[in-house]
């Protein structure tokens, strides 16, 4: 009977090492994991299609650039997309435009901004409710200030032509890649534009058709320099109107 | 009598337009397998004056590379502007430097939209289209002078004694100019000794070049410079000052901060914590003592 008992013991033996192993590998992997991207997965209540889940690491500006944009939502609102463990702030927006990038208007849905973690190799399932903007609470961005404090100049396009339905982007910041801090109306058919800011300082200025994002291809665009990397700045002293900052546009390729 | 000219005039019409509504997604596969007349209409397409066929055309073109590239060398010999200006991007995006004897001929028609030539040159990157480039920094068409200077920068430093030599002969401020940011951009070594000497409206210029280039040779001519009587130069002077990492600027840069323009002040102040590694405070146009904010975000 003891030998009996002992040969048994005896043939479990590699069966046990087996799982010793398979075991080891599998908290080697979980390890792993934490460097694994989860899925974040969940639905636009409405259900809302067309929409985007926009995404920003926790403390940034939700108006600047999102790090991670969703595919558009489908017929049953749907969305999921994979993000490394930390954590984020997500907002829901769509635009009757289409346009991916860009102030979310009148007429646009927008949902709150939701806080979220993700952690590793957990899949998280989060809802949104989007709503319809009804009103600007807020300008974005502050279009104008007041006073007589600005820039001013011509667009022209790539043929010398003034161009028309541009709009100037006013930038403190030197890589432009910021939510810009002002942004003037449409330019009319002379192409010109007038910018008023709230304070003198250093500005970086862009011209484009479209509001927002990146540029893209085919869009017209402009920066204020002289072919180097750097964008020139514009000096704009308090309580005057900096003038001749004419810029060039042409199509993005 | 009437009756079959009027089925004719109805065949004929029901051809050419479902001929001009020619899918560009059918025209690229046809041309991607070797059919020319699709090629052909595919590069035709990129001068459509629909936004969206234009663009469609254009990604079509660059994808599907060398059966369509002898249509778009006949695009560049077009007097149609989109299309000159997408057949130059199109050679640009596809980097082929085949493409480059019709480049440059391109870059040759003057009254076409040649910035997109000269950024297809720079995309290009061959260093045999200096002399071309350089040339093009004398040109009056603004817009072709700025992609030509941003198209030498790609090329890099191979362009420095190019640019140095139209720096030494030319009169045209605006082509000097060019010639200056080109210089600067690549931090020609070289050119520090002419720098110096830049006089005039493109003395702010030669200062910011001196101050991208950061040879030590410049810190006298750049301390001369803070007290330059245009706030412009001063500026710069200030800015390139922190560029050039010599202690030595740090007295001067401190009496700049009393500088009557806020914008020199503020330069002196970050100028001097990049020197000093310490924070340093400026009084701003509304007499308050602050730190200059961080450029970069």
């Amino acid at each position: 009977m003891n030998r009996w008992i002992f040969r048994r013991l005896i043939s479990v033996i590699p069966l046990m090492a087996m799982m010793a192993v398979v075991l080891l590998l599998i908290s080697g992997c979980s390890e792993k994991e934490k460097d694994k991207p989860s899925t974040v997965s969940g639905t636009v209540t409405v259900p809302l299609s067309e929409a985007r889940l926009y995404i920003y690491g926790e403390g940034e500006d939700i108006f600047a650039p999102a790090m991670v944009i969703s595919e558009p939502t489908g017929p049953d609102g749907a969305f999921s997309l994979a993000l490394f463990p930390g954590r984020y702030v997500g907002v829901v927006r769509k635009r009757e435009s289409g346009e991916s990038a860009g102030p979310v208007r009148i007429g646009d849905y927008k949902s709150r901004p939701v806080s979220f973690e993700v952690k590793a190799g957990t899949p998280l399932t989060l809802n949104f409710s989007a709503v319809v903007k009804v009103a600007n609470e807020k300008a974005f961005p502050s279009l104008q200030a007041k006073g007589n404090t600005g820039v001013e100049g011509t667009v022209y396009d790539a043929d010398g032509n003034p161009a028309v339905g541009v709009r100037v982007h006013v930038y403190d910041h030197i890589q432009m890649s910021e939510r810009p801090k002002y942004v003037s109306e449409k330019t009319g058919p002379n192409g010109r534009y007038l910018v008023k800011v709230r304070h003198g300082g250093t500005y970086y200025l862009a011209a484009r058709d479209r509001f927002g994002g990146p540029p893209q291809l085919g869009d017209l665009y402009g920066r204020y320099d002289e072919g180097t990397v750097d964008p020139s700045g514009v000096v704009v002293h308090k309580g005057e109107i900096t003038q001749g900052i004419d810029i060039i546009v042409h199509k993005v390729w | 009598m009437m009756r079959p000219l009027v089925l004719v005039l109805i065949a004929f019409l029901t051809v050419a337009c479902s001929a001009g509504d020619e899918g560009v997604d059918a025209l690229a596969r046809n041309a991607a397998h070797g059919d020319r007349g699709a090629a052909k209409r595919l590069v035709l397409a990129m001068g459509d004056r629909t936004r969206e066929r234009s663009l469609d055309a254009y990604k079509s073109v660059v994808s599907v590379g060398n059966v369509v590239i002898p249509y778009l060398y006949k695009g560049l010999a077009s007097d149609d502007q989109d299309l000159f200006e997408a057949c130059a991007a199109a050679l640009g995006n596809i980097g082929s430097t085949d493409s480059l004897p019709a480049l440059k001929t391109a870059l040759g028609r003057k009254g076409m939209r040649r910035y997109a030539v000269a950024w297809a040159l720079g995309e290009i990157g061959d260093p045999s289209v200096t002399v071309l480039l350089v040339r093009s920094l004398a040109t009056g068409d603004v817009v072709l002078r700025k992609a030509a200077v941003r198209a030498l920068v790609r090329l890099g430093p191979s362009v420095g004694p190019q640019v140095l030599e139209m720096l030494e002969r030319s009169d045209d401020p605006k082509a000097r100019r060019a010639a200056i940011r080109v210089l600067g951009e690549i931090k020609e070594q070289a050119a520090v000794p002419l720098l110096t000497e830049v006089e005039g409206i493109n003395r702010d210029a030669a200062v910011w070049a001196l101050g991208r280039i950061g040879n030590p040779q410049a810190l006298q001519p750049l301390l001369k410079d803070l007290s330059d009587e245009r706030w412009s130069v001063r500026r710069q002077a200030a800015q390139a000052l922190g560029n050039l990492e010599d202690a030595g600027a740090v007295p001067a840069l401190r009496r700049t901060l009393d500088d009557p323009e806020a914008v020199v002040r503020e330069w002196a102040a970050r100028s001097l914590e990049t020197l000093t590694g310490k924070r340093v405070l400026y009084r701003d146009e509304d007499g308050q003592i602050v730190p200059p904010y961080n450029l970069y975000h």
